[in-house]
């Protein structure tokens, strides 16, 4: 079970961020990736595509309110997922607070997950790291979607009513098809580029130990060369199995 | 007066569970908070789901009298004890209800100040 947590801000007062966010057909088109399909006795269906390079994982599934306060602006929300292709699955129990900030809204949420298969090999980090980008990407959507801008979403959104869920699923799957999560630019890439300050760190360091060890060398020619190891964060398993989330 | 329905969904197998909770434990818990109840139902088609009304003289009250509930260890370790074996209610669901103009919001009196309605 990994524990995650995230606070966002709407620039909406607390009711109304509480309308918006418990219209699941509405914000679902705010998370990258994710489509809805269907509602059926307050058990909502749809899946979420995620991609890494070329390779990409859909999980189908479903959510569905295990507490909605309307009172105390909190909202626990059950979701189960399977891999349409492998036997991978994730669930998430996800409890979100909503407290006034201002003239807006502090959105805390705590996430329990649970995931198997091939995902599980990438662990807490990157699991976490892919959790913040979609949040983050949901909150710029969200945003988007508050100010109207619906250029934003609208590829995601097209042909469908605003709060509707005559959502059709064939064009809702294509379009999440393009919209999918690509984690290897998103979060690989980015980490790599966080990465850059200690790997050039190494590369130098290593550059100055193969120069002293040259200049060694020179002095004593029976000195053997520095083998150099640069082992970078991610990504990837170190097994041979293919990247996919 | 503002008014609060709530509704909950008991697992099948925890039916008078949630009911023997709520009899045994919360109702003299709201009592001792100040959350005014003014009914429990049933579902008659679906009797897992129970629900009931509760009143509250402002918004300010009803904040004070769920923060006072809420940290109160008496239910916390009801809430414990009845959830040990796992979870009893399946959904919970509550609603924040506004009057409508064409009812009026507060009880009905006569001239002698005797509930009409």
């Amino acid at each position: 079970m990994i524990q995650l947590h995230h606070q966002f801000q709407v620039s909406l007062p607390v009711g109304k961020t509480w309308e918006l966010l418990t219209d699941l057909p509405k914000v679902a088109r705010c998370l990258p990736g994710a489509n809805l399909d269907d509602v059926v006795d307050g058990e909502y269906r749809g899946g979420l595509s995620t991609r890494i390079g070329p390779i990409s994982a859909k999980y189908k599934g479903t959510a569905s309110f295990r507490e909605s306060d309307e009172v105390s602006h909190r909202a626990v929300i059950e979701a189960r997922g399977r891999e349409e292709k492998g036997s991978g699955s994730a669930n998430a129990l996800i409890t979100a607070v909503l407290k006034p900030d201002g003239d807006g809204t502090l959105v805390d949420v705590s996430t329990e997950l649970a995931i198997s298969g091939r995902a599980a090999q990438f662990g807490r980090s990157l699991l976490a790291e892919v959790s913040n980008t979609m949040i983050d990407e949901f909150v710029r959507r969200l945003e988007a979607m508050i100010r109207g801008d619906s250029s934003q979403t609208s590829h995601q959104i097209a042909g469908t009513p605003i709060g509707g869920l005559e959502v059709s699923g064939e064009s809702t799957a294509a379009n999440s098809e393009s919209d999918q999560l690509n984690v290897l630019t998103t979060i690989v890439l980015p980490m790599l580029r966080k990465s850059a300050i200690p790997i050039g760190a190494a590369l130098l360091a290593g550059a100055i130990g193969l120069a002293i060890g040259c200049r060694r060398q020179t002095k004593s020619r029976s000195a053997a060369g520095i083998p150099l190891t640069y082992v970078l964060p991610y990504p990837g398993p170190h097994d041979k199995r293919p990247f996919e989330f | 007066m503002i008014y609060e329905l709530r509704e909950y969904v008991a697992h099948d197998h925890a039916v008078q569970q949630v009911h023997d909770r709520f009899d045994i434990w919360t109702l003299p818990l709201f009592e001792r908070h100040g959350l005014d109840v003014v009914g429990f139902w049933v579902d008659e088609q679906e009797p897992n789901h129970i629900l009931y009304l509760l009143q509250f003289p402002d918004a300010d009250a009803q904040k004070r009298a769920w923060e006072g509930f809420k940290g109160d260890a008496d239910w916390i370790r009801a809430k414990a004890d009845s959830e040990a074996a796992g979870p009893i209610v399946a959904q919970m669901t509550t609603r924040a209800l506004k009057p409508v103009p064409y009812w009026p919001s507060e009880p009905t009196t006569n001239d002698e100040g005797r509930q009409l309605s």
